[in-house]
């Protein structure tokens, strides 16, 4: 394969020595701009009537041979009116160029790279600009995309978790695996997002549908985001542009929690009574009372101020030792334990070009510190960019990409975390955090660190569980958690990330409108990690010589991965213009040659270390110390052509083909081709006179098919070996996944259209899409019946359907030479159904990720929308809920479906309004519908953490209350402990608050805890003031431009159906898992250019 | 144009590409059957194992007690399906597959290689279809997604003919490799299979007493004979480290009922230093089925209750009991009682009990003849009523801590008789006598599922399975 490429190359050399005509004298000449009088590089200078031309050059400059007699040239750019110029016998000829405002200037980078006006596709591609994309700098692209893009679902993700992006879903979901769409860098793919500089970013065009991501194909399958950098341009002044801001980063959005009752199990204070074996300084503290430390619940004692021994006051040796304290509610103690995060970044960049090279080198740095303690994320990113023309026919370039990044800190929130997992779910409420930070490092005179989960003082004589360790060493140590700045400051877990992309790239102009190009291409990512775990945690937890489970031993974990994909891509393309220039044709044709590899290596010690705090594999308690390895290959080898036609600017035809070959499918049904077709109409053409105020005017329509194929080794069963032998015998255990050895290559099949106005020399523009999309055959490995004796089947069976409408107005309602306002309004809203999935198989898990206690899962289900949350529900009749005899509700017998976690429709608003040199642009995103489901307000309502598990009940009593005294919840509903469905009649009655709020998990009911995705956020807000360096004297000689910005991000989610999450940043596919809270973020921004 | 130079290449062909590095696409059988091994003792502790240990009161919930309170539990049989229970099924199919079965019989002979899978999946089915019910049987385990589910009086039979034929199938010709059970020991795979055999056909004695007398009989006379000492029992010494005794993994949050702690305690049973820790001569058992508030106020307010088992069986290297002697002899005293055998029952009673407490160590002579002598548990003889209440209470106890087992022999005698947690958050506020089928099967084999509970009755824990008659 390379070999037959090398042979295309040799091939396209000797072409290139094709003599060219020769011609009697020359005529040269610079083209500039009528706006600002800057050089024009890149304008087609032709010869009138002949095939002769010249391209101007960086400076605008063009040279070309003419005829003794001269003739006629004829200077075109897109964007910019023609002109014809009489040669006569000048030797000389400068021009001026003037926009056109009746002919669309807009050039978008499409599939491969290929750059194409807009009016000749027959798809939606959006656009977002770099100004747009850098209204605040964002950490990552695709949040910067919310909103920005009409069809997609931006899915942001806590800023609490450093390096963690958001995703992005593109027109709702297209297969039955939540896919994230590919991400081409200067025609690189890249598969990760996170590695993208905003700063480097000239452009990122959205390709939505299988009609614009034909040419990519199965990678496309669920949409393109297509990034192009900044290139090397002569601009005035040295070209070193210099961006700095600074971030502060704060928590936001909480749950609401309750203030009023204290930790533990036990609803009233417990008398301490000093007894013998006891330390005697505990005597001072003999008939006060505390409340019950060990249970990690807040269904503790009402708080009035009344006095109690706090958890730290049991130890010895500091300030709050045997003394009492008021017990009150500590309403910001969680606000309390998140730091102020500062995110500062800085970027340098040069750029230059001349006739000869053009070239760009960026360097960003970006230093941020988290929220959470002991949390950074240090990341250096270099940008090389460049092109050589090594003459007229030959030009070289390179573009290299280089990312290190070094994280540092767990960022773990699943159930049961170190912050979130115990804030919003086993807490109490009464803690101080002031306190519990002060006296994070407090050990027992044993040598613990000292919890404030510890055990309750009548446990310390003695050896209660009989395990041979004294109670007394065991009373401090954590039940179930630590100090929580302890945690995070002891732990060390860090992350270093180098990425490498780019490409080099040669290309030829073999004659006019001929053109060959190759590419060698390369992603690559090594990931490098340690995780160190202190042996003071385990010395710290009761059940230090009893793990329930392996992290809670010192520990020590190591590991490096390493994925690289190359591609080696060749393309011809051919474009000319026959018939009196009416018709244009561009043909291109290329291939592909795709090399996966992925390696990894992983070790950990086992059961602890022997020598504490050393950290190094040998050093495992277990002689059996964990290891992995395992490395992937795969290839993919692709050839496709496309061909456009124009005719008269008005039609255009667009046709693509693709063939791929596959390593990962069988040998016989490897190969599979799909096609593309699309038209375009721009009646504005034929309007232009009778209705001058539709400035633009285009209908489209498209249809496309992509083909698609799977992981590697899933064709047949392997066996691996165990890490571990039992007595010299080695294990290996069959494989849960049972291939398909027949799988066959999917196939989505989309219909897309649409139509683009524009009005009043593009003051107004208005573009609908309507697309269908059917995938079939689709191939993945769904959930069996254990009984099969596997757990999950590669399917090649599923359809999936999806369908929607995407709306993009845009506006400038005012324009002056002093004051702008523009605005954009995206919205789209789609449809996905899952139509069928495997014979007899109604409903799979999506994979989308589950709580881990299975009460709200994501399905997918067969004649449903796509990704529904499955959970037992309440058993209602009519209307009503079916209450027992306690006056707990009923669960239904089975699952039952709670909606999609898909939205319903999503879209943004963008505002930008400038006066003289101040703007202020800001950003608005929505989302409509959509479930989630939550297992912080799961655990947060069953441990009594939450607002609404205190409160009073419909009597002006407590619910905490005794149902006796007036307190409890007030339910209403029916009986029916026949079970049949009919009511045997009402029940009203009080029940225990403690009870209602338990009965949700004991019951495992689901509705409790979904919630509503809808969402109105202000996401972005920027106040810029650009400084005049003209005025600024000697200075503006240095400085050509500088811009000073105040910004915010997340600043205000203006709408929202609940109060304890922010439902733009749900982490997991089927919902909010313990996650860390939204954070707002503000600062600065001062852009130099010299 | 381009598209021409790629067509040529023999596109299609990727040579190697695609082979796997990382694991082979031939399976080694001993590995196989050690992999299952490994699971074995998971069989008496993890998961749903430990609830039924719970359920028959075995222990008491320290923190969480949901479990004891009979809450929902949404088990799936699917790590035990897919897992360990194929691993077994595998190794049959390679070895009676001619293209795979010369490769194989590097690993032992074919037949006896086929006839241990056997033994060990008949051993693990039993288990399952007494937590479930009806279950996929004869179509389970052949890739098939949506196989039938079977009743469990026809997995019962098939389990006995299984159990039955194994024995028989044994070349007894070297040594099956990979047998970290009995290192190739086939008698000890047939006194396993007999020796369970009888405990599964007490276990129908309700529903079919023929059935069971008969394949009692025939499992006593079978073959290999059954396990008749201590140093004939089936029992696991694991390594540690990588494989550890499961018991090990099981922590504070859990300790000896009160129910099993009373009970040697009452009647001096010496067990009490090995069931648990006991403090002095005193085992302390914590209360069984209290709320989360309670168990927390009861476990700061009481000093020395004890955990499962004595140290010295908690190790990760601690050796774990899957059938004993006492267990065979009871079952053979339990067949005696019923008429099934004409063997002596209270001879096998005692017999019984001095091999319980010499397999757990705690044999003494003295405190042997007061226990044997002591009104609560000596045997009337002659068929008394009473005598039978307390060989099932003998069998519950000798199972310790093995939860299915003793769950079972509860759920089928009656005995001892046990208190329902007055707290019960499920329906009837019963002891579960079954757990529901996984939730998942819903969505997965929605059809057969649905027949199955038309035939046995509702999906829920208070369903009677088919032998369990009360």
């Amino acid at each position: 394969m390379k070999r037959i490429l090398l042979l295309c190359l040799t091939a396209v050399f000797a072409l290139v020595n094709t003599e060219l005509w020769a011609q009697e004298r020359t005529v040269s000449g610079k083209v500039t701009s009528s706006e600002d009088g800057q050089p024009l590089p890149g304008v087609n200078v032709v010869l009138k009537g002949t095939t002769s031309g010249s391209v101007t050059d960086a400076d605008g400059i063009y040279r070309l041979n003419v005829p003794s007699e001269g003739g006629t040239l004829v200077f075109t750019f897109i964007g910019l009116k023609s002109q014809e110029v009489e040669i006569g016998s000048r030797t000389s000829i400068d021009v001026n160029m003037e926009s056109d405002a009746t002919q669309l200037s807009e050039v978008v980078v499409t599939a491969l790279g290929i750059q194409r006006e807009v009016k000749t596709l027959p798809y939606a591609a959006q656009t977002v600009t770099s100004e747009k994309l850098n209204m605040t700098r964002a950490n990552n692209v695709n949040e910067a995309l919310a909103g920005k893009v009409a069809g997609i679902q931006v899915r942001g993700q806590s800023g609490a978790a450093l390096g963690r992006n958001a995703t992005v879903r593109i027109r709702g979901a297209g297969s039955l695996t939540d896919k994230e769409p590919l991400y081409v860098v200067d025609g690189t793919p890249v598969t990760n997002s996170q590695d993208f500089n905003p700063d480097d970013i000239e452009t990122m065009n959205v390709l939505k549908g299988p009609a614009a991501t034909a040419l990519y194909g199965q990678r496309g399958d669920a949409g393109v985001i297509v990034i192009t950098t900044k290139k090397g341009t002569k601009g005035k002044g040295m070209g070193i542009t210099v961006n700095n801001n600074l971030f502060f980063d704060k928590i936001y959005v909480l749950p609401q929690y309750q203030n009023d009752y204290a930790g533990g199990a036990s609803a009233d204070l417990i008398e301490f009574n000093w007894q013998d074996g006891m330390p005697t300084e505990w005597q001072a503290l003999d008939g006060k009372f505390y409340h019950d430390y060990t249970d990690d619940a807040s269904w503790g004692p009402r708080m009035v101020g009344q006095d109690y021994i706090p958890w730290y006051a049991w130890a010895p040796g500091t300030k709050y030792s045997g003394k009492t304290t008021p017990l009150v509610g500590q309403p910001d103690n969680v606000r309390d334990f998140y730091e102020t995060g500062i995110n500062r970044t800085t970027n340098v960049s040069f750029s230059q070009a001349n006739d000869a090279a053009t070239l760009r080198l960026s360097f960003t740095n970006q230093d941020q510190s988290g929220i959470m303690p002991n949390t950074s994320m240090d990341k250096n990113t270099l940008a090389l960019v460049t092109s050589i023309n090594l003459s007229k026919v030959v030009t070289v370039g390179a573009n290299v990409n280089f990312v290190n990044t070094v994280l540092n800190g767990e960022f773990d929130d699943q159930y049961s975390n170190q912050s979130t997992g115990s804030f919003n779910q086993w807490f109490h409420r009464n803690l101080d955090m002031k306190i519990m930070k002060e006296l994070q490092y407090l050990k027992s005179p044993e040598g613990r660190l000292v919890s404030w989960n510890h055990f309750n003082p009548n446990y310390y004589v003695g050896d209660s569980d009989n395990d041979g360790i004294l109670n007394g060493d065991k009373f401090y140590r954590g039940y179930y958690w630590y100090n929580h700045f302890a945690y995070f400051n002891l732990i060390d877990y860090e992350t270093n990330r180098s990425r490498l992309f780019g490409d080099i790239n040669i290309q030829f102009n073999i004659a006019k409108g001929l053109k060959a190009a190759a590419f060698y291409r390369k992603n690559q990512n090594s990931i490098f990690f340690e995780n160190k775990r202190p042996s003071i945690l385990p010395y710290s937890f009761y059940t230090e010589n009893r793990p329930t489970s392996q992290p809670q031993w010192d520990f020590y974990g190591t590991g490096q991965s390493f994925f690289k994909e190359d591609n080696i891509e060749f393309m011809l393309t051919y474009n000319t213009r026959t018939m009196d220039d009416k018709l244009s044709i561009d043909l291109l044709g290329g291939g592909n040659l795709r090399m996966e590899n992925t390696k990894t290596v992983n070790m950990n010690t086992v059961d602890g270390l022997v020598v504490p705090d050393l950290f190094t594999i040998s050093n495992s308690r277990s002689p059996n110390f964990g290891y992995s390895n395992a490395r992937f290959d795969k290839e993919v080898r692709s050839i496709y052509g496309k061909a456009t036609l124009g005719y008269n600017e008005t039609f255009f035809l667009d046709a693509t083909v693709r063939n791929d070959w596959s390593s990962a499918l069988p040998e016989n049904s490897n190969s599979y081709l799909y096609p593309s077709v699309g038209l375009s109409f721009l009646f504005s053409e034929l309007t232009e006179s009778t209705l001058p105020v539709l400035s633009y005017g285009k209908v489209r329509a498209g249809w496309a098919q992509v083909g698609s194929d799977t992981d590697p080794y899933v064709t047949g069963l392997t066996y691996g070996v165990g890490a571990n032998q039992w007595n010299g015998n080695i294990v290996m255990g069959t494989p849960n996944l049972l291939p398909d050895p027949n799988i066959q290559p999917s196939l989505s099949s989309s219909f897309e259209a649409g139509l683009d106005l524009k009005f009043v020399e593009n003051k107004f523009g208005l573009s609908a899409t309507y697309f269908d999309e059917t995938k079939t055959k689709e191939i993945l490995a769904v959930g069996v019946s254990g009984t099969s004796g596997f757990t999950q089947k590669l399917i090649n069976a599923a359809e999936l359907h999806r369908s929607g409408i995407e709306l993009q107005l845009d506006a400038s309602p005012v324009v002056t030479t002093d004051f702008r306002w523009d605005l954009t309004l995206n919205w789209s809203k789609y449809d996905a159904e899952v139509i069928s999935l495997a014979p007899g198989v109604e409903a799979i898990p999506a994979g989308l990720g589950g709580n881990t206690f299975g009460i709200g899962v994501t399905y997918m289900v067969a004649g449903e929308r796509w990704g529904q949350l499955r959970g037992v529900s309440i058993k209602k009749i009519g209307g009503q809920p079916v209450l027992n005899a306690d006056g707990m509700f009923v669960p239904t017998d089975d699952p039952v479906d709670h909606g999609s976690v898909l939205p319903d429709f999503t879209g943004g608003f963008i505002n930008t309004i400038s006066y003289k040199d101040f703007t202020l642009a800001f950003n608005i995103d929505f989302q409509q519908g959509g479930k989630f489901y939550s297992q912080s307000d799961q655990w947060g309502t069953f441990s009594g953490l939450t607002e609404r598990t205190a409160g009073v009940n419909d009597l002006g009593n407590p619910i905490r209350d005794a149902v006796a005294d007036g307190g409890g919840v007030h339910v209403v509903g029916v009986a029916d402990d026949n079970n049949d469905g009919v009511s045997e009649g009402a029940v009203d009655m009080y029940v225990p608050a403690q009870d209602y709020w338990h009965q949700f998990y004991l019951s495992s009911i689901a509705d409790e805890h979904i919630y509503d995705l809808s969402y109105v956020k202000l996401r972005e807000v920027s106040f810029g003031y650009r400084i005049p360096v003209q005025k600024l004297g000697s200075i503006g000689k240095v400085l050509t431009d500088a811009s000073f910005s105040l910004v915010g991000r997340n600043l205000w989610l203006m709408s929202s159906n609940v109060e304890d999450f922010d439902p733009s940043e749900i982490m997991s596919g089927f919902g909010e898992n313990g996650q860390f809270p939204s954070v707002r973020s503000y600062g600065f921004n001062l852009k130099l250019s010299f | 144009m381009t598209a021409a130079l790629f067509v040529g290449a023999g596109c299609s062909d990727f040579g190697d590409i695609n082979v796997n590095p990382n694991a082979s696409t031939v399976p080694s059988t001993s590995a196989l059957l050690t992999n299952a091994l490994t699971a074995l003792g998971g069989s008496t502790a993890g998961g749903a194992n430990f609830s039924a240990g719970l359920y028959t009161q075995y222990f008491s919930e320290t923190q969480y007690t949901d479990n004891s309170l009979y809450s929902n539990q949404d088990v799936d049989w699917a790590g035990e399906m897919a897992g360990s229970i194929y691993d077994l099924q595998n190794i049959i199919n390679i070895n009676s597959d001619p293209e795979t079965a010369e490769l194989a019989a590097l690993n032992g002979s074919n037949n006896d290689q086929i006839a241990i899978a056997r033994i060990l999946k008949a051993y693990r089915m039993s288990i399952l279809t007494d937590r479930y019910g009806d279950m996929p049987y004869f179509e389970a385990l052949q890739g098939n997604t949506q196989p039938v589910f079977d009743s469990q009086e026809d997995i019962y039979e098939d389990i006995f003919n299984e159990l039955d034929e194994a024995v028989s199938q044994f070349d007894m010709v070297g040594k099956v490799k990979g047998d970290i059970l009995f290192d190739g020991d086939i008698e000890q795979w047939q006194k396993f299979a007999n020796s369970f055999r009888l405990i599964l056909a007490l276990r129908v004695s309700e529903v079919n007493p023929t059935l069971g007398a008969a394949q009692f009989n025939d499992a006593l006379n079978s073959p290999g004979g059954v396990i008749e000492d201590n140093s004939e029992n089936v029992e696991i010494t694991y390594p540690g480290g990588a494989f550890k005794n499961p018991w090990f993994a099981i922590g504070a949050d859990q300790g000896v009922s009160e129910t099993v702690a009373d009970f040697l305690n009452a009647n001096n049973d010496q067990r009490k230093f090995a069931f648990g820790n006991a403090a002095g001569s005193t085992l302390i058992g914590v209360p069984y089925g209290l709320t989360r508030e309670d168990a927390i106020a009861w476990t700061a307010a009481n000093s020395g209750w004890s955990l499962i088992l004595n140290n010295a069986y908690r190790g990760e290297a601690s050796t774990l009991f899957i059938l004993t002697a006492a267990d065979v002899m009871l079952a053979r005293s339990e067949a005696a009682y019923l008429g099934w055998t004409s063997e002596d029952y209270v001879q096998l009673y005692e017999d019984a009990i001095a091999a319980s407490w010499e397999q757990w160590g705690v044999f003494d002579g003295a405190a042997y003849g007061n226990y044997i002598a002591d009104a609560d548990i000596a045997l009337a003889g002659g068929g008394a009523a009473a005598d039978y209440g307390k060989i099932a209470t003998q069998r519950w106890l000798t199972f310790y801590p093995n939860g299915p087992q003793g769950w079972s022999e509860w759920r089928r005698t009656g005995f001892p008789v046990l208190i329902p947690t007055p707290e019960a958050v499920n329906t009837t506020g019963e002891i579960p006598v079954r757990f529901p089928f996984p939730s998942v099967e819903y969505s997965y084999n929605k059809t057969n599922i649905d027949a199955a509970v038309a035939r046995m009755g509702a999906d829920t824990d208070a369903t009677n399975l088919w032998w369990d008659v009360d």
